[in-house]
């Protein structure tokens, strides 16, 4: 594994990490989707997918990114590579604004930030042999030069990622999920980037297949420093890779922190609903807690609703809470949330007494006999 | 002991593809009692949801090639078409994953319920329908259920389409309730929602179910009884309580050791090496072989499939030649260890 | 036995990465993460090849189409006599043994089955003219429509539809009336620019649809321009439409061909050309049927045959029944 790490002089344009360690930091990030109808394709309204998002990602680190679908974690991920235009704010990369930077400028910015998608099937092109989908980003940016160290490059990375460089000559139907995942991660390691947004990359796996990829990813990150966004709906998973968390919720970061302040000291309640609602994970739990039940469903993100944007399923909700959005800020708990009424609240150790004092709905994680 | 409700045996089923045959179901044997909860675990392969579908008629393309299954002590397989018809929705009802594609979405909610109960109850008054679909709907936790019975799919969001489902399949008061990965499209949230409806259900019907799922946290909320399947065949059933404190076939251990634990915190995850075995040209002997540290490279695992065998606990037995040598090993998930 | 207590095996752990994957299971380490891959390489095209095998209506309408094309490709040297050969003493005869003609001779004594010949001959090159150029045309078209999206995928649609409005043959009348009494690259020209409009839908709608996929967003991450995600990523998983487009273009450029010869326009003589011929023997054909005859069944077996090997095509290359691994 000589030189898969780049040499300073090939390195990207301005790749050295900000003096405070930031290789990223998001600033009021908003993207909207029109809506458009009729004949003329007029906008009568826009999805709020990304609704001010304020992200700082350290060198090193690995960020959980948690929310259900539609909060928009996805279109985030996407936004902060460019993949789609950002609506409004900032973007930095290890100090340098992209935001603005046109299509040819943010070439030499995608050796920095690279990602890892979700569908094993639809990441990898199905005419392509895997030696060229890996090869590709070296051939795009004239890495490599010669057909010997193109292919050399190529069977380093195959191998990095467990696979057998003999591989490499063969289509991507031939190979299972698992081993396009990894495929996709060795084309994104192709160009030695620091920032991997990884993009529910293990939710499309067979379970017993999954824990193969975590660990791949966390021992690639030991090895090659990367930094690591990780995009994700399974809370247990997230816990397992993150040091630092943040939850969102329509758009918008609800609860951000290292990982123990939100998985042990959640003071959001939508954290604590989503933490709750994980299944109990042996029979011998049941009945041992009580469950958060959120009602109803989620708001349609072209019409968020006023104030705080979770007071619709909040059991805690007042007047304020629709006049009002609460910040994102410390709320004396030494992490940041986005609650008028913010406290600590452990889903996993809910009883019914504690449940009654918190006023909170709650079900039974008991099973109904015969 | 009390009569199985439905009742499979040897059930064997494979399918003609351009590559080659694919043996989806090999020898699968199992019960299900009135009443109870079992769940069928296995990843995608494994032949869990194939094994249900080809019983109940639904996959034409699959042959069966050998196996019996029974509904009551009546042979499904040798039963006229029509009379399968008439149990499907009937008395064994069906809940499939995808909400969005399982429910006609030209057809209102209601008038979807209305053709569940009208096919099992001719006769019935359309404001009897009516009132009845507006009371499972009810039943289901669907708000305003008045008002939703005569939209259409699309209104639903996704959880609510999985509740509306829910309340066809209980229009009949089934005996026998499948739910086949009924909340793998959902977000967890609403997963808890719907495991509260089919707790509902099973309360409601006192149907069995059985809840056909690759989660392991399901089946522990859920169910009374568990078949581990792995490459069509059914490797580890018994207890749920069992099965989660003393696994013993190598696979049921490395699927509990491979899951992140959401309490606990830990270096490294323990997945299973290797990948899931192909069933057009599976492995010779047990399927498990090339992924097993259990088996290590022993010939017996290589050349003859495990029989399931009897562990020595009750009902509890396992397809491993070598099970005997996890005496004594208990998984982290066990009463002592959990949260 | 020794004890296989499944406590932690740290020698798992490292697996994940280096070069030799320890296995403890088998100790066979490319079983590890490499399984499966025993059976050898096949690309797509071999699956399609296979399924298109299947179709045996289509394999023998290919054997048969093929021959039909050689033969009238090779006119010159295949035809027993030239074209325009004329032989006073077998006029007006039908089909027979004597003296060759095995298609009779038509009202000047020229050997018809030679005529048909080459008159296949020019069918076929106007034809495949025209497909070539209108899957140029309409790819172009299509991948601009499909690829840029909004004004200019806007502005390319209407134009396409305008095309699609105007009725084909009477603006074929006016085009070949307007420039003369062409040859069969300006009749080809015009079809071509009058069938390209079915091709730019179709390669718009795949564009549209791969411009979602994530090995396009994959190939933008890495920094690839727009020519190169168009050339390489998008056009090569569109070829299964394109290439049944193409095939059908030649059975309907054909037959549009063999209208206008019929009508008197396209390819002028003594040039034979299929429609002109059963034109040319509409008059007699009471009691010389095989003036009318062999040329309109040729007209007939060409299309049926172009379009059987269409649907074979069509269900080889349909990625929707490739069955997932």
């Amino acid at each position: 594994m000589s030189d898969v790490t780049a040499t300073p002089a090939s390195a990207a344009a301005g790749s050295a990490a900000s003096p405070n360690g930031e290789i990223l930091r998001i600033e009021e990030l908003v993207k909207h989707f029109p809506i458009r109808k009729g004949l003329l394709k007029r906008t009568v309204g826009q999805v709020h997918a990304v609704d001010g998002i304020d992200l700082e990602v350290r060198q090193g680190e690995t960020l959980g990114l948690v929310g259900e679908s539609g909060c928009g974690k996805s279109t985030l991920a996407r936004t902060i590579l460019k993949l789609i235009e950002p609506t409004s704010g900032k973007i930095v990369v290890n100090g340098n604004d992209i935001t603005g930077l046109k299509r040819r400028q943010m070439r030499e910015y995608r050796r920095q930030l690279q990602i890892v998608f979700q569908d094993p099937y639809a990441s990898l092109n199905p005419r392509l042999t895997v030696r060229n989908i890996v090869a590709e980003p070296l051939k795009i940016h004239g890495i490599a030069r010669g057909k010997q160290e193109q292919v050399r490059r190529v069977d380093e990375l195959l191998q990095t990622v467990g696979l057998s460089p003999e591989h490499a000559n063969r289509f991507p139907h031939e190979f299972s999920g698992g081993q396009r995942q990894r495929i996709g991660v060795a084309r994104a390691l192709a160009l030695n980037p620091q920032l991997l947004i990884l993009d529910e990359p293990v939710s499309a796996l067979d379970v017993s297949i999954r824990a193969q990829v975590i660990n791949l990813l966390e021992s690639l990150q030991r090895e090659f420093g990367l930094t690591y966004i990780f995009v994700a709906h399974d809370l247990s998973i997230v816990r397992h890779v993150s040091d630092r968390v943040a939850v969102m919720y329509l758009g918008k970061i609800v609860e951000i922190g290292t990982r123990d302040d939100v998985y042990q000291r959640s003071t959001h309640p939508y954290t604590q609903a989503l933490l709750s609602a994980v299944p109990i994970e042996s029979p011998y739990q049941r009945g041992k807690r009580k469950r958060i039940v959120l009602e109803g469903d989620v708001p349609n993100p072209a019409n968020p609703p006023s104030g705080c944007r979770f007071r619709t399923r909040c059991w805690k909700a007042q007047q304020i809470c629709a006049e009002v959005e609460p910040p994102l800020e410390d709320r004396g708990f030494g992490h940041r949330s986005a609650c008028h009424f913010a406290e600590v609240l452990n889903p996993f150790e809910l009883t019914e007494a504690a449940a009654a004092q918190v006023d909170v709905p709650t079900v039974d994680t008991d099973v109904v006999s015969g | 002991m009390p009569e199985p409700v439905l009742s499979i045996k040897d059930l064997t089923v494979e399918f003609q593809t351009e590559d080659g045959v694919v043996h989806a179901v090999e020898g699968l044997s199992y019960d299900l009692f009135p009443g109870e909860t079992l769940g069928v675990v296995g990843e995608s392969g494994s032949g869990k949801s194939v094994s249900m579908l080809s019983i109940l008629g639904l996959i034409p393309q699959g042959r069966i090639v050998r196996g019996e299954a029974s509904y009551k002590g009546k042979s499904l397989m040798k039963m006229k078409r029509s009379e399968l018809r008439k149990l499907r929705g009937g008395e064994l009802s069906m809940i499939f994953q995808d909400p969005m594609t399982s429910l006609n979405p030209v057809l209102t909610i209601g008038f979807q319920i209305d053709e569940a109960l009208a096919a099992h109850n001719p006769g019935i008054s359309n404001s009897e329908s009516r009132t009845r679909g507006i009371g499972l709907l009810a039943l289901v936790g669907v708000p305003n259920p008045d008002q939703r019975y005569d939209q259409y799919p699309h209104e639903f969001s996704g959880g609510m389409r999985q509740r509306a489902m829910i309340a066809m399949a209980m229009a009949n008061n089934p005996t026998v309730l499948i739910a086949d990965e009924p909340t793998t499209a959902l977000d967890v949230t609403i997963q808890a929602q719907i495991i509260e409806v089919l707790k509902t259900a099973q309360r409601e019907t006192h149907a069995a179910t059985i809840l056909i799922t690759h989660d392991l946290g399901l089946v522990a909320e859920l169910c009374d009884r568990v078949v581990v399947m792995y490459a069509g065949r059914a490797v580890e059933t018994g207890d749920v309580h069992t099965i989660f404190e003393s696994p013993r076939h190598p696979y049921t251990i490395g699927l509990m050791e491979s899951l992140p634990v959401l309490t606990v915190a830990e270096d490294w995850l323990r997945p299973i090496p290797g990948q899931p075995p192909s069933l057009i040209s599976p492995p010779p002997g047990c399927a498990f072989h090339p992924r097993c540290s259990l088996s290590n490279g022993r010939s017996l695992c290589r050349t003859s499939i495990p029989e399931l065998q009897e562990t020595g606990q009750p009902e509890h037995l396992s397809r491993c030649h070598y099970f005997q040598e996890l005496e004594g090993y208990k998984s982290r998930l066990a009463a002592e260890t959990a949260a | 036995m020794t004890d296989h207590s499944l406590e932690r095996d740290a020698s798992l752990v490292g697996t994940a990465v280096g070069n030799a994957p320890l296995d403890t299971a088998s100790g066979d380490a490319s079983l590890v993460y490499d399984s499966g891959l025993e059976v050898e390489t096949r690309s797509q095209w071999a699956y399609a090849r296979r399924r298109f095998m299947r179709h045996r209506l289509a394999v023998v309408s290919l054997f048969v189409l093929v021959t039909i094309l050689l033969a009238g490709a090779l006119a010159p040297y295949v035809a027993p006599y030239p074209f325009d050969g004329y032989d006073a003493n077998n006029l007006e005869v039908g089909p027979t043994l004597h003296g060759g003609h095995v298609f009779g001779t038509d009202l000047l004594g020229r050997d018809y089955f030679s005529r048909v010949l080459y008159g296949i001959r020019t069918s076929e090159r106007v034809a495949f003219l025209v497909a070539i150029l209108a899957v140029a045309i309409g790819t172009t078209i299509g991948a601009l429509a499909g690829y840029y999206s909004k004004w200019a995928d806007n502005a390319l649609m209407r134009f396409t539809d305008l095309i699609l409005t105007l009725p084909a043959l009477a603006v074929l009348l006016v085009a070949a009336a307007l420039l003369g009494k062409g040859n069969q690259y300006r009749v080809a020209i015009i079809l071509a620019l009058l069938l390209w409009t079915a091709l730019a839908r179709i390669v718009r709608g795949q564009f549209l649809s791969l411009r979602e996929k994530e090995y396009v967003d994959a190939a933008k991450a890495a920094g690839a321009g727009d020519l190169r995600i168009i050339f390489r990523h998008m056009l090569p998983n569109s070829l299964g439409p394109i290439v049944v487009f193409a095939t059908l273009t030649v059975g309907g450029a054909i037959l549009l061909e063999a209208y206008l010869s019929f009508l008197g326009f396209g390819v002028q003589p003594p040039t034979p050309a299929l429609g002109k011929l059963i034109a040319d023997g509409q008059d007699v054909s009471s009691h010389d049927w095989w003036l009318v005859t062999f040329p309109g069944l040729t007209i007939v077996l060409i299309v049926l045959c172009i379009n059987f090997v269409g649907d074979g095509l069509r269900d080889a290359l349909d990625p929707t029944q490739r069955i997932r691994a």
